[in-house]
């Protein structure tokens, strides 16, 4: 069982790397959420097959359709334009977190599609004895945070 | 022509990164499949020399397309490329007799490698 200081760990170093690589851009931690719950979007997996984790990323258009014009190498101004990057810089994302998990907790788990929300998204009643940990950050193009949810099988 | 590659994912964000990757190059992109039934079905239709498998993929996954495709034709040349890459999922790999396995997100000198090598025939896992 991991801590949930080791998963934020995990997902700290994954949502910076891949924001590199991907959008260009460099995160700074944000002690809390810079975005209101009417703003951006947020993209959500869960995970089947193992152990329960949902992810949620919660972030601006601006750092979605930025990350989404470099992936596409052009402007994109529209989310819906912007969605099939967005979706794949997601799983890309969730993919570095549940693969470094499953290597610590020796775990076959996998995750289904993403669901986009506008807005923030309203998490459901978690079991009491799920863990939850947030990440907040602002970038040079917006700002934007992750949150996970998981239970004692992590 | 070029060595005909056929790229099985549903995200159309790796069918535009692999055709700008491998623009002017050896490889020709033959066909485009967006799930693992499409795959073993165009397979069979296309026989491309080099065929790269996400593995998260609507229906069955491609681990098992993957499989079928080598049951039906065991000289198929598939490169795994997924952001899910832990251990028991490279295994998997190796032990459905994939070539290779590129790490989700990849650069271009990652993915000629990987497809230069399973090519010759080479074996990324030992």
């Amino acid at each position: 069982m991991l801590s949930e200081k080791a998963v934020m760990e995990i997902a700290d170093g994954a949502v910076c790397d891949i924001a590199r690589r991907l959008s260009g851009v460099e995160l700074t931690q944000a002690p809390s959420s810079l975005l209101s719950s009417n703003e951006g979007h947020s993209l959500v997996i869960h995970t089947k097959r193992g152990y329960s984790l949902t992810v949620v990323l919660h972030a601006s258009n601006t750092f979605l359709l930025s990350a989404a014009g470099r992936m596409k190498r052009e402007t994109v101004s529209t989310f819906e334009e912007a969605a099939v990057y967005v979706k794949e810089f997601f799983n890309i994302l969730c993919g570095h977190i549940v693969s470094a998990i499953n290597n610590k907790v020796h775990s076959r788990t996998i995750f289904d599609m993403p669901e986009i929300f506008l807005g923030a998204y309203q998490e459901p009643a978690f079991p009491p004895d799920s863990a939850a940990c947030a990440l907040n950050y602002y970038t040079a193009n917006g700002p934007l945070s992750l949150r996970l949810y998981f239970d004692e099988n992590v | 022509m070029g060595n005909r590659l056929m790229i099985v994912d549903d995200s159309m964000f790796i069918w535009e990164e692999m055709k700008h990757l491998l623009a002017d190059s050896e490889f020709e992109i033959c066909g485009y499949a967006k799930t693992g039934e499409e795959a073993v079905s165009l397979y069979g239709e296309l026989m491309p020399d080099l065929v790269t498998m996400d593995i998260i993929l609507p229906g069955i996954d491609g681990i098992d397309s993957s499989k079928l495709i080598l049951e039906k034709w065991p000289d198929a040349k598939i490169i795994i490329v997924s952001s899910l890459a832990y251990d028991e999922t490279i295994e998997d790999a190796r032990q459905i007799g994939a070539y290779s396995f590129i790490f989700k997100p990849f650069d271009k000198e990652q993915l000629f490698g990987a497809l230069r090598s399973t090519l010759q025939g080479s074996r990324a896992f030992k």
